[in-house]
């Protein structure tokens, strides 16, 4: 191949390069400069990825799986409409597939979608009453379990200081808050709290003692 | 032709001047020739240590970063993401300018540049906080390397592609997905594949290219097929090595050694291990449309895949049949036409069809499995008699390997007594045993290679 094909290649890969790490990034800033802060419950515990690092895994007090009306398919994309929750924090609202344009959502796609079944004693009401069923029938409740990805499931950290933020959480058995900004159907972490600090603040001091 | 030939070459030379068997100018004109091939020689230590020097400079990179250095602030972590990729920018044009072409510089490079890529979307991943999601890691990574591959037209960021597409379409797959995207994914990097393979001294590196995409390919074609229809594959998996090792006879038929034609080694040794699989009564049971899959990880419309293969590979391999066999001589036996032994074996695919019929319609697995015993025994014989024909050892010795595996996995699982068990061996081991004194005598007396 001519050496000045190459070029052009090599200059069109690079960039292609460019601008797939550049939208990346720009599409998380907007995030963060104009997205709304939201606060989710979650219990943070010390995981490690060969690329990144350590991190710690946000395991959310936000179910992912939810009861629905309707039934999606697999893969679908859907949108978890943000509420607010009565203990002050945020929690998933509802999923649909067409949110309002006032409302904050989060665009994530199904897992899986299965349908809720309800267990139906066969026998007398004195056979039910005493729990010994000899055969139990299964009937469609007209409602599917829905589980959804969680768009921000790991808070990434300084490898020393990983392990003694999820030391922090247990000893003061207390869950961490994930403050996000959402915009857009994007959601971004902006911090991790834990008793309404910065996690990375708690560990560090740990760490000093 | 290597350094060591080349000088063995030039000594002779000199030798042949000195006895007077050549004359001066055609001496030098030698010594002139081969000098030349010997500059012209891919530099090997400095390609494979400049290679692991980029790749430990890239892994460093990688554990630095992951080392997470929260005190530098996002605008600091942008500007570290895109530095290995700059580098990478810098040093293709600087090489550009300065006409650096050699291998030793492009190949080291292609895998830095592959790296430094991975390094910048992972710390990307890392300073935004990106959910877990490899599939998608490595897809992005995976589709960045296509420029890569074709502007340095290295192995390591080959090499990498196909890793990385395989990675990402078996994550696909279990994940409940389709993987059906590798295919016009791992077609954009066949041309590149081919251009290398016409290149002059780029035969280690087009025939590593090539091993790489078709071990990688064969290991697809298992994740990719839906299997909707139980035992579908065994069609496809033996068109599919059925057209490797024809495609490799019509393209490389004058390459000898298993290592420099991959198609026709990977089409034969996987052809060999399928039909061996084939001849237990195992694979025949519960197939055909009687037990068509359906579970929730099944597409319906994905299945149009696996029945295309099953039709477009048998029909491929018949196709490269005919052209494979237009261009061999024509050998008879006492006025027999003999046919090639890799003919036999290009059949592959329709005994198996016929042989999944009687076992799908039929309902009869022990007849399929006798089916492909008597054609697996039947192909050994007739390499076995090839490799006599034309006095090629490792012929002989595959032609050999095939008949006592068929006969060793037939007798095994048979329920007959280890008394008959023995017996049989010991014969097949003194037929074999006398078969082999009597061709190496044959061989000896007409001057073989034995």
């Amino acid at each position: 191949m001519n050496r000045r094909w190459l070029l052009i290649i090599a200059l069109i890969g690079l960039a292609a390069q460019f601008s797939v790490m550049g939208l990346m990034i720009a599409r998380r800033e907007m995030t963060l400069r104009n997205g709304v802060v939201c606060r989710f419950l979650t219990a943070p515990v010390d995981p490690y990825d060969a690329f990144r690092g350590r991190y710690v895994a946000l395991n959310f007090a936000e179910n992912k799986r939810w009861l629905c009306d309707c039934e999606y398919v697999r893969g679908q994309r859907i949108y978890a409409v943000i509420g607010e929750g009565t203990n002050g924090y945020n929690v998933i609202a509802r999923l649909t597939t067409r949110p309002e344009p006032e409302e904050i959502y989060i665009r994530t796609r199904v897992l899986s979608c299965r349908e809720e079944y309800r267990q139906l004693p066969v026998g007398t009401n004195d056979v039910a009453r005493a729990g010994h069923f000899q055969d139990t029938r299964y009937v469609p409740t007209g409602r599917y379990h829905v589980c959804f990805a969680w768009p921000f499931d790991r808070f990434y950290m300084e490898e020393k200081l990983a392990p003694e933020a999820e030391w922090a959480s247990r000893r003061d058995k207390q869950g961490g808050v994930a403050v996000v900004r959402v915009w857009r159907g994007l959601g971004v972490i902006e911090d991790l709290e834990l008793g309404g600090r910065p996690i990375r603040d708690v560990a560090r001091e740990r760490l000093k003692r | 032709m290597t350094s060591s030939k080349v000088k063995w070459l030039i000594r002779e030379v000199d030798a042949w001047e000195r006895e007077g068997v050549v004359d001066t100018a055609t001496a030098t004109r030698l010594r002139t020739r081969y000098a030349l091939a010997v500059a012209n020689e891919t530099p090997w230590g400095r390609i494979i240590f400049g290679s692991l020097g980029a790749l430990l400079v890239g892994l460093g990179i990688i554990a630095l970063l992951a080392a997470n250095w929260s005190d530098l602030g996002r605008p600091v972590r942008t500007i570290i993401a895109f530095m290995p990729l700059c580098t990478c920018a810098v040093l293709y044009v600087a090489g550009y300018r300065r006409g650096w072409s050699s291998r030793a510089f492009l190949e080291p490079l292609g895998l830095f540049w592959g790296l430094a890529i991975g390094v910048g979307v992972a710390l990307i991943g890392q300073t935004y906080h990106l959910p877990q999601d490899a599939k998608a890691f490595t897809l992005v990574w995976t589709l960045l390397l296509i420029p890569v591959c074709y502007a340095t037209r290295a192995l390591a960021p080959v090499a990498g592609y196909f890793a990385g597409l395989l990675t990402w379409v078996s994550m696909s797959q279990l994940a409940g997905g389709v993987g059906l995207w590798y295919w016009p994914l791992a077609a954009i990097i066949v041309p590149l594949i081919y251009s290398v393979r016409c290149e002059p001294n780029a035969e280690v590196r087009s025939t590593w290219m090539l091993w790489t995409a078709a071990l990688c390919c064969t290991a697809a074609l298992g994740i990719t097929l839906e299997k909707s229809l139980p035992g579908l594959w065994m069609i496809v998996y033996t068109g599919a090595f059925a057209a490797l090792l024809l495609g490799g006879e019509v393209r490389d038929s004058d390459e000898r050694g298993w290592w420099h034609n991959p198609l026709r080694t990977l089409g034969g040794g996987g052809l060999a291990v399928v039909l061996y699989l084939l001849i237990f009564r195992w694979p025949w049971k519960e197939i055909g449309w009687n037990y068509w899959r359906t579970d929730a990880f099944c597409h319906r419309w994905a299945t149009f895949f696996d029945f295309s293969l099953a039709i477009a590979l048998p029909v491929t391999a018949a196709f490269l049949l005919v052209l494979a066999f237009r261009r061999v001589p024509r050998r008879n036996w006492h006025s027999v036409p003999l046919l090639p032994a890799w003919a036999l074996w290009g059949v592959a695919p329709f005994m198996t069809a016929i042989a999944y019929a009687l076992a799908a319609y039929g309902g009869n697995d022990q007849l399929s499995a006798l089916l492909m015993t008597f054609y697996l025994a039947g192909l050994g014989l007739a390499t076995l008699g090839e490799g006599l024909a034309k006095r090629r050892p490792g012929t002989i010795n595959v032609g050999v390997l095939v008949l006592l595996a068929v006969i060793i996995g037939r007798f095994f699982s048979s329920d007959a007594s280890f008394t008959a068990k023995g017996v049989v061996f010991i014969i097949c081991g003194v037929v074999f045993l006398g078969a082999n004194l009597v061709v190496s005598r044959r061989m000896k007396q007409k001057g073989g290679a034995a």
